[in-house]
């Protein structure tokens, strides 16, 4: 972690000598966030997008562009935004307070269907870090694994042998679960699996030709997961299980 | 004769209030009187002759059912079929046919009891009437078919009835008259008649006509028009009924007449002839949607006194007064449909510009007041807070304005009363709003300024009125225990829901794809604790190596290394330093077994020896050999005397029991 760390720094650094010429960051930031405060929506909606433009992000980032969308009244936008911070920062009361806010005024309302039980475990743990803390942790499980079966083959005594055969065995479990959280972040994070209608009024088609069967109509602002792509059609599944195709303009991805 | 009659025909009461209403009544009176023109109170003359013809078929105790109507009548005209029995009848049956003639009403049924007393003598009658208004469509004879009603369990058919249309300009002979015998009592005329006209005369649609007109035809979206329905005639009209009302589709109407019955009249001259005007309706119209919007033209009926006599035109009313029917015979009445325009509303929408928040659609010129009436008061103790509006314009459909009380006071929906005034001008009045609140807690509280909006169309610009702020100081009750005496805790109200506020630094801004999963370096760290545990089981493996190596060398040389010290220990014997020989003995004997089994000398002892000989299976006879050996050598450190045969026996001795050890455990 702390090595993770320093590198982030190293890089950061690097980005900030680079970067020397144009406006930090930061104080663009903070200029947005005052900009913010004096109700000047707009100009802090430029503010953040222009620190996005510089390739940088941060849950904060996309929580304040959220919520200046919020203020514009823009509410698709202001989903978008708040799932792309709930996507770096999971367990932030704040983000998911005002996502849910959001997701209060928006045309359609997905009764989403309960999960098996197994899966709502899974995904309890998946929420609990983010993308980077579950590789460390797959790192440390993993390494743990190996002292323990190092121990097992150097150790002379029965007992000793015996305790850590079974420490070892348990962190192997662990170390291949925590890999695999690692892994399903990591992929969720590197690629676009959710997005969010743009789009006031679609209908949703049973195939990727605009003169297939209507299945059902969607609003803006609701969030879809994306399974499948031809030519300029989305696979979609709602959080109610109903599958569709939408035309790919028709929405953004998180 | 006494007759007590009850009569509640329910005949056109509209055209009996527009008769009211109009100031041309004098005329018809007259003619009421006299007994001549057209049946105008028809309804009412009709039963009056059916009463006295009930009468008489009545005192013979006979029950009669018959049906009677006009004999001719016009096409356009409304008139009245009636059935009447003299008993209380039942499961009336309407005829099958009337003949083509369109039913605007009916069946309506009335009753009517007389008791009469004729020198004394009481005789009580019943009648039912079932009635219907009728109207021809088109000329020809035309057929009523009998009706048929039962009483007392016996059915009774009415007459069938003949009637004449006849077309509308052509002169009219109208004779009221039932089928059955009508007798001429009490001095009543049953048949009237007008006299046949033999030269053709018509009201021109110039001589009387219905106009409407609006104040403005381009209102705003919610601005009240007025509009307004003129007759205009130059002969006298009587019997005017409106036939189809103008549908204000799109409009939220207010009729302005209401119940005043003046009419005000005055005249006017139009393309140099003077008319005798009328408003028949005003109403106020409010728009509800912008666009175009029609309003379909209203129909009327009237009756129009034309005159046969060829007379100078232009005459005043006054003239036309003087000239009525009663001094004049040769005027003639005629059926005339009115037709008004259509009249067409562009509606314009309300300005998005500069449209203020709390506008609700109210339009029209208002004003605002507001009052509070106590600003100091005690908990508990109720505070009215009262805003009136007033003005012209859409002010019934202005709605009530929000009023934010603090979260600690009581409030109530507001009492709201309304004085609407209806004017030629349009609608106006005043909406009074009282707000009542009770403080329940003690503190300082502000009222926040309460805003009406409203748009004007006169400047076409958006008002706003705003209350002021009303600081209301609410001391504690006086020691009551009322105010203490519910001491039950409250949840926290939440008054609004909003997002949370966004966040300020350390904003921690990462490069856009920074994810360790996955880089070489995380592949490298997973790899790292295998490769450190291979490279830590090879280094073990190669010290294992090492090890074995050094005991298996020690192994071969333990004889060798105790033989080298059993020679040591004879040039020990030679020199006379007897301890210094023992002492290379034992560490002759004791070495060899350490080198022998790869153990430190320090954890060997007599029995241990002894243990690991007999692991390696060496026979007992060479273990004794080599334990007395040991024994006999610390036996003889420890007791010197006659060394020099003992020396040379333990030296043999030892070097003995190395040679059977090292044979057995090779």
């Amino acid at each position: 972690m702390k090595q993770m760390k320093k590198q982030i720094v190293l890089f950061l650094l690097v980005a900030f000598s680079l970067r020397a010429l144009a406006i930090s960051p930061d104080s663009l930031m903070m200029r947005a966030n005052r900009a913010y405060d004096h109700q000047q929506y707009d100009t802090a909606i430029n503010m953040y997008r222009q620190v996005l433009k510089q390739g940088l992000v941060s849950p904060t980032l996309y929580f304040n562009l959220g919520d200046a969308y919020f203020r514009q009244k823009d509410m698709p936008s202001a989903i978008l935004y708040f799932e792309k911070a709930k996507k770096l920062d999971p367990n932030n009361p704040d983000i998911q307070y005002n996502l849910n806010l959001a997701n209060t005024m928006i045309p359609d309302k997905i009764v989403k269907v309960p999960k098996m039980f197994l899966r709502r475990w899974w995904n309890y743990f998946y929420e609990m870090f983010d993308a980077n803390t579950w590789a460390v942790l797959s790192l440390v499980s993993f390494a743990l694994f190996v002292l323990f079966a190092g121990i097992f083959i150097l150790s002379r005594g029965r007992r000793n042998k015996k305790i850590s055969f079974f420490a070892g065995m348990f962190m192997l479990l662990v170390s291949i679960a925590v890999f695999g959280l690692a892994s399903q972040k990591a992929y969720y994070m590197r690629h676009h699996e959710e997005a969010i209608i743009f789009t006031p009024t679609i209908t949703a088609k049973s195939s990727p030709t605009p003169n297939s069967v209507d299945l059902f109509v969607l609003h803006q602002g609701t969030k879809v997961r994306l399974l499948d792509e031809v030519d300029g059609w989305k696979k979609i599944r709602l959080q109610n299980g109903s599958i569709g195709w939408l035309p790919k303009d028709s929405m953004k991805e998180i | 004769m006494l007759l007590i009659g009850k009569n509640d025909m329910t005949s056109d009461a509209l055209v009996q209030y527009l008769l009211r209403k109009a100031e041309w009544k004098l005329s018809l009176f007259l003619n009421e009187i006299k007994g001549f023109g057209t049946m105008r109170k028809r309804g009412i003359s009709i039963i009056f002759l059916v009463l006295l013809t009930i009468q008489g078929v009545w005192a013979g105790n006979n029950i009669s059912f018959t049906a009677s109507a006009r004999r001719q009548v016009l096409v356009g005209q409304q008139f009245q079929v009636l059935f009447e029995v003299n008993a209380n009848g039942r499961s009336f049956t309407p005829p099958a046919d009337f003949g083509g003639l369109e039913i605007l009403s009916g069946p309506n049924t009335s009753s009517s009891s007389s008791i009469q007393f004729i020198n004394g003598k009481m005789s009580q009658s019943y009648t039912m009437t079932y009635s219907y208004i009728v109207m021809a469509t088109k000329p020809g004879d035309v057929t009523i078919g009998p009706a048929s009603i039962r009483v007392k369990g016996r059915r009774y058919t009415s007459n069938t009835l003949k009637i004449k249309v006849l077309k509308d300009n052509s002169s009219v002979v109208q004779k009221a008259h039932s089928s059955g015998a009508v007798p001429n009592r009490g001095g009543a005329t049953a048949a009237r008649r007008t006299q046949p006209a033999s030269s053709t005369a018509t009201a021109s649609s110039k001589d009387v006509f219905v106009k409407a007109t609006a104040n403005n035809t381009r209102p705003y979206l919610g601005q009240q028009v007025v509009v307004t329905y003129r007759i205009y005639t130059r002969v006298p009209v009587s019997n005017l009924s409106i036939n189809k009302v103008a549908s204000f589709k799109g409009f939220w109407s207010k009729d302005l007449l209401g119940d005043k019955s003046t009419v005000q009249q005055h005249s006017e001259t139009i393309n140099g002839k003077q008319y005798v005007v009328a408003v028949i309706r005003k109403l106020a119209l409010i728009p509800q949607q912008s666009g175009k919007l029609t309003i379909d033209p209203m129909e009327l009926n009237c009756a129009v006194q034309v005159r046969i006599k060829n007379r100078s035109n232009g005459s005043d009313p006054f003239d036309a007064f003087f000239n009525d029917p009663f001094f004049n015979q040769n005027v003639r009445t005629v059926q005339k449909k009115l037709v008004s325009n259509a009249l067409t509303f562009k509606v314009r929408p309300l300005p998005e510009k500069g449209k203020p928040a709390c506008f609700k659609g109210a339009v029209g010129n208002f004003s605002f007041k507001n009052s509070v009436d106590k600003t100091n008061l005690t908990a508990n103790d109720a505070l009215t807070l009262e805003i009136s509006i007033s003005g012209s314009g859409n002010i019934e459909l202005t709605g009530a304005p929000q009023v934010k009380f603090p979260s600690d006071f009581e409030t109530y929906d507001p009492k709201i009363s309304s004085k609407i005034n209806t004017s030629v001008n349009g609608v106006s009045g005043t909406k009074k709003f009282d707000y009542l609140a009770i403080p329940r807690t003690a503190g300082d509280f502000i009222i926040k300024p309460v805003k009406f909006c409203y748009f004007n169309p006169k400047d076409r610009r958006y008002h706003v009125f705003q209350t002021k702020t009303y600081h209301i100081h609410v001391k504690k009750g006086k020691g009551t225990g009322v105010v203490y005496a519910a001491p039950d805790q409250q949840g926290i109200h939440f008054l609004g829901k909003d997002i949370r506020h966004i966040k300020e630094g350390p904003f921690d801004l990462q490069p856009m794809s920074n994810f360790f999963f996955g880089t070489t370096l995380y592949y490298v760290l997973l790899a790292l604790p295998v490769v450190l545990l291979l490279l830590l089981l090879l280094l073990w493996n190669l010290f294992q190596k090492r090890r074995a190596n050094v005991s298996l060398v020690k192994n071969r040389k333990a004889q060798k290394v105790a033989r080298g010290r059993l020679t040591k220990a004879q040039k020990m014997k030679k020199q006379g330093d007897d301890r210094a020989f023992y002492d290379e003995i034992a560490q002759a004997l004791w070495g060899y077994i350490s080198d022998k089994f790869n153990l430190q000398k320090a954890n060997l002892s007599m029995d241990t020896v002894k243990e690991l000989l007999e692991q390696k299976q060496v026979d007992t006879e060479t273990i004794q050999a080599f334990m007395d050996t040991l024994n006999s050598i610390e036996y003889a450190r420890f007791a010197p005397g006659d060394t020099k045969g003992k020396m040379e026996n333990i030296y043999t001795e030892a070097l003995h029991a190395i040679m059977h050890a090292e044979k057995s455990l090779k």
